[in-house]
């Protein structure tokens, strides 16, 4: 689709070229001349429905996805309530500037079967979203993933309309001949899809024993040019994730997602659930302050004691409760805040639900393993390493439970041909939750079936000598784990902030992040996720947005992008609590995206404590904290 | 620090490039415009350095030329003409980890490793001039080299690791 | 889009001189002067090299030329030649007692990469604005030394850059040195910016001359601006460096918008007197 005559968003493809060097192809693509006829473009997602231009003929109105929710009633709650909060939050398009540009290899065979060398989080769903694309069945394609990891992040879960079926096509004009396709730098960092540009207006309010007793939201998400699965995902999140911390009688969400010729967007780490819960986080740190309540103990008062969606025992209360009390006590015994000018924390609550169990009909995953006559473990399963180290986590979860050296297992490359059937790879945090369930699975199916030949109770020694003696050829067997919850993942983020006076520049000056993992099956790398999901957090809140104008980035130059390095997060403190999770592997979750959630709304808190600005966007500008400074009296203009 | 071996130079126009790197010599007979990154890369085979933004901004391809740290996207080949390069590649040796990558290894001071090799030649030369940094002076010094997935704690913990090990202060083979 | 298995080779320039002397660097600006173009480093240019097709075609590669990387302190002036590597100039013990702010700014600018091998000449022909060493420079009265076959002439910094990426250099000239003029024992000079490692959004620096003051600003367009002032107290300085900002403001190469740069400038400036110990 992307390979038809219009030109929907800036990086769409107009001219393919196939050269045998870079330097010829470039050579030829200098020399080539593209007349364009000008058409009407839809840049600002508020007027797309009306605009009276189609973006896409399958979306005559551009409206890709509704998406509603509702309980109570949220009028007459709002209407009888005693404080009453309503603002306007948007949320900027972050980007992933992963530094492993994508990058692919796609050959044709003469008999028209395609295969695509590329980086995939699920390359299940990277064959089946190619094929729609390319107009192949998906038994015509191989999909194999690369070897050395990417910071995915998301950026790797989908297809890019501008990448992948590029890639194919021009394979398809030179059959049997590899076509290598990179994005260059700037593309890596203009086109490689965003987070979502969100819009919230939210309407909440507080009854007079300080308790939530509505919550009206309205989003609006502006998609892009080219719609994906991911529209549905992220205004579920949006619709859903609020009801997961906070317990409210009164709710009404009302979601659309529309397509326009901006930047099209996808997954990214937490995907909706980190714009949701940012644009909820402030809103209610502002209403609690109308409340005259301490938003600490306005937070802890209307946590949510179950999830609708997940089977967490307990829900936000249970874990919160503890992450909250752990994190509070830490922040006021280091805090630099007590008399420091400009300077104040804040706090705010997260989650992300860990895998699909409730999207899809059930999430499902499957491995296999092979045991080999000298004793090697090979291990398949189709949900690549995204460097968060699924792989070892893996492999120590086959290894632990057959009771073997974890060197004695090889976790197998990734293709579409020879790894287990998994539709949703490595995505949605789901790995070691899903996918990790179905490789005890197939520990426990290993076990059954060396029993069966040993025709002994006892466990077979894997070790011993006489085991290679009887094992002659080598014996495969699957596993396979089927989820119907996708439990939440609760943190809790302490933010604090330092606002420069000069420059209105937050300096964030100190986070600690206590996050319940369930159970911790590696300590060190659940700290390392909760650390990497901070700066991300980071980024979101007070770093770089992709900066359009009528569509086209403002720049390419990463100097110009507030990327988050190490002087930004001078201390960075990351807490693990550890409350079993009864539906997961070992009583562990999802971590890597549910860190992020908490760390924005933090930073925005803390920032309003310090100089009173609640930023109505991320990520925050330093103009606007300046010139509420400036409005305020708060710095003036001359000083000392 | 390593003896530094200059060759003789003989930096005539548009004359052969002279340049050791991780200590084999080599004579290049007309570069041209070919920066270190890419003659690391694809003549020499060396992928460990990393090319990612190619404007010097992100850290990726950080190389030792002479002990100082460079970018090599960012230099041209024939600009090295007598150089001494050390890349990730010719750190450690008899098989061993440089004790940098060690320290990296075991304090986890990476995720999906892109960035590793710049921080761990950025590393090394900054432990050079300074065996000792303050957190201050290592976050500083990382004010050029972007992680996308670590948040940095874990590199800041490598980089305080290999200061603590004597040799980690030897920044060659 | 690129298809193709090699990755970052320059693909713009047809060939790479590396003269052994400044006249041999100078007799080839001379012969290609259309499309030569001077590397003192690279940071800056090599990877334009990858980006722009139409780049020079002849780089002619300086940085290395020992004439090209002296520091020569003298009774009236400092003089620093345009390959001298800003890890040179922080390393230089005579420089940081003479000009310690220049010291200071060669010290912690960018990072360890650019301090490795950024250069004076370089960063001043880059013509951009987010830099800081030209409003440093200009603040100190400096003057770039420009040479060619035909002689040499000087021009102050601040009339070096004429917009972004465009200099007053002629096609056969180039930046040589840099020329400060000797702070005397009353002056002092301060400087500060507001922006990250990447670069500034604004910088300002001041220097006190006996009975006026030199203050220049920039990171809002791609020269500096500079005005003397003779005498006022801090709140007219202020209004000064805000009038010069609105006035100069370039929304093609800032960072951030006028009224932002303008008040922070105003700031800086204010600070920077106080610094110094009031006006002249």
């Amino acid at each position: 689709m992307s390979l038809d005559d219009r030109v929907r968003q800036v990086g769409d493809v107009v001219l393919g070229i196939v050269g045998e060097s870079e330097r010829v192809a470039t050579t030829a693509a200098m020399l080539a001349r593209v007349e364009y006829a000008e058409l009407p473009g839809i840049f600002d997602a508020a007027l797309a429905e009306a605009s009276g231009i189609t973006v896409d003929e399958r979306f005559p109105d551009n409206v890709v996805r509704r998406v509603d929710r509702e309980h109570g009633d949220v009028d007459r709650a709002l209407a009888g309530a005693a404080v009453r909060h309503r603002a306007r939050y948007r949320t900027g398009r972050a980007i992933h500037f992963n530094l492993a540009a994508r990058y692919c290899v796609a050959t044709c065979e003469v008999d028209g079967r395609v295969d695509l060398l590329t980086s995939a989080d699920a390359p299940y769903f990277t064959r089946k979203e190619l094929a729609e694309h390319v107009g192949e069945p998906e038994d015509r394609i191989t999909i194999r993933v690369a070897e050395l990891p990417t910071s995915s992040f998301g950026g790797r879960t989908s297809i890019n309309p501008l990448f992948e079926p590029v890639a194919v096509w021009l394979a398809k004009q030179v059959p049997g001949t590899p076509i290598c396709l990179r994005f260059r730098p700037e593309e890596e960092l203009a086109v490689s899809q965003t987070r979502h540009s969100l819009e919230f207006d939210i309407d909440a309010a507080v009854d007079a024993d300080g308790r939530l007793c509505a919550l009206d939201i309205v989003t609006l998400a502006d998609h892009g040019a080219y719609p994906s699965f991911v529209t549905d995902v992220v205004l579920a999140n949006c619709r859903d994730r609020a009801l997961d911390l906070f317990a409210v009688d009164n709710y009404r969400f009302k979601g659309k997602a529309v397509l326009t010729n901006n930047v099209t967007a996808g997954e990214m780490r937490g995907i909706g659930v980190t714009q949701v819960i940012w644009a909820v986080g402030c809103h209610l740190d502002e209403l609690a302050r109308l409340a005259g309540r301490e938003p600490l103990g306005f937070i802890l008062a209307n946590l949510a004691s179950s999830s609708p969606d997940g089977a967490a025992t307990g829900g936000a209360r249970a874990s919160l409760t503890q992450s909250l009390a752990v994190g509070a006590e830490r922040m006021r015994a280091g805090s630099a805040t007590n008399g420091a000018r400009n300077t104040s924390w804040g706090v705010a609550v997260g989650l992300h639900t860990t895998g699909l169990g409730t999207f899809h009909g059930g999430d499902r995953s499957a491995a296999t393993v092979t045991l080999h006559p000298d004793g090697e473990l090979v291990l398949r399963v189709a949900a690549p390493d995204s460097g968060q180290g699924a792989t070892s986590a893996y492999a120590r979860l086959l290894a632990d439970a057959l009771g073997v050296d974890r060197e004695r297992v090889q976790v197998a490359p990734i293709d579409t041909e020879t790894a287990p059937y998994d539709r949703w790879g490595s995505v949605a945090s789901r790995g070691v939750f899903v996918v990790g369930s179905a490789v005890l699975d197939a520990a426990r199916a290993l076990q059954d079936e060396l029993r069966r030949r040993t025709a002994s109770d006892g466990l077979p020694d894997l070790t011993s000598s006489e085991h290679a003696a009887r094992v002659r050829q080598p014996i495969t067997v699957s596993g396979e784990s089927h989820q119907t919850e996708n439990p939440p993942t609760y943190g809790a983020c302490f933010a604090e902030v330092c606002v420069d006076e000069t420059s209105g520049r937050p300096k964030v000056i100190r986070v600690i992040s206590v996050v319940d993992v369930g159970h911790a099956i590696d300590a060190g790398l659940c700290h390392a996720q909760l650390a990497g999901a901070v700066a991300t957090g980071w980024e979101f809140a007070v770093g770089s947005e992709l900066a359009l104008s009528d569509g086209t980035p403002l720049s390419t130059d990463p100097h110009d992008y507030r990327f988050v390095h190490a002087d930004d997060l001078p201390s960075v403190e990351t807490v693990l609590v550890e409350q079993p999770e009864p539906s997961g592997p070992l009583g562990a979750r999802g971590i890597g995206t549910p860190a992020v959630v908490a760390v924005a709304p933090a930073i925005c808190n803390a920032i309003r404590s310090a100089v009173g600005y609640r930023a109505p966007h991320v990520p925050v500008r330093d103009e606007d904290i300046l010139r509420h400074l400036v409005d305020t009296g708060a710095g003036a203009a001359v000083s000392g | 620090m390593a003896e530094l071996q200059h060759l003789p130079t003989e930096t005539g126009d548009q004359g052969a490039t002279r340049i050791r790197v991780n200590g084999t010599d080599h004579l290049v007979a007309d570069p041209g415009p070919i920066t270190l990154g890419s003659w690391l890369r694809e003549d020499l085979g060396l992928t460990g350095t990393k090319l990612s933004c190619e404007q010097g901004f992100c850290g990726a391809c950080s190389v030792l030329v002479d002990d100082a740290l460079t970018s090599a996207c960012s230099v041209l080949l024939c600009d090295l003409d007598g150089c001494e390069v050390v890349t990730v590649e010719g750190l450690g040796a008899g098989g061993r980890l440089h004790p940098v990558q060690q320290a990296f290894l075991e304090c986890r001071g990476f995720q999906c490793g892109y960035c590793t090799p710049g921080m761990v030649m950025a590393t090394v030369a900054l432990l050079a001039t300074s065996p000792h940094p303050s957190d201050d002076e290592i976050r500083d010094h990382f004010a050029g080299n972007l992680c996308r997935c670590t948040g940095y704690v874990s590199i800041c913990e490598a980089v305080r690791k290999a200061a603590a090990t004597p040799s980690a202060m030897r920044s060659g083979t | 889009m690129t298809a193709g298995l090699s990755t970052s080779r320059p693909r713009s320039a047809e060939a790479v001189h590396r003269p052994r002397t400044v006249n041999d660097a100078l007799a080839l600006l001379q012969r290609h002067e259309r499309l030569a173009t001077v590397c003192m480093g690279g940071t800056d240019l090599v990877p334009r090299l990858r980006q722009c097709p139409d780049q020079g075609a002849h780089i002619v590669c300086c940085s290395r030329l020992a004439e090209l990387q002296r520091v020569a302190i003298g009774t009236d002036a400092v003089e620093i030649g345009a390959g001298a590597t800003y890890r040179a100039l922080a390393d230089h013990a005579e420089l940081r007692s003479t000009l310690p702010a220049l010291a200071e700014l060669a010290r912690t600018i960018a990072n360890p990469r650019v301090r490795n091998r950024g250069t004076l000449g370089g960063v001043i022909c880059a013509g951009r604005a987010r830099s800081d060493p030209p409003t440093l420079l200009s603040a100190l009265g400096a003057v770039a030394v420009l040479s060619s076959v035909r002689g040499r002439r000087t021009l102050p910094i601040e009339q070096v850059i004429r917009a972004y990426r465009t200099t007053a250099l002629a096609r056969d000239e180039m930046l040589t040195s840099v020329r400060i003029p000797r702070p005397n024992r009353e002056a002092s000079i301060s400087f500060d910016r507001v922006g990250s490692s990447q670069g500034p959004i604004v910088n300002v620096a001041v220097s006190r001359q006996p009975g006026s003051l030199r203050l220049a600003i920039g990171g809002v367009r791609p020269a500096p601006h500079v005005v003397t002032v003779p005498s006022g107290d801090v709140t007219a300085i202020g209004e000064i460096a805000r009038q010069a900002i609105e006035q100069t403001w370039n929304g093609e190469t800032s960072l951030a918008s006028r009224w932002y740069c303008a008040e922070v400038g105003v700031r800086l400036t204010t600070q920077l007197v106080a610094r110094l110990g009031g006006p002249a």
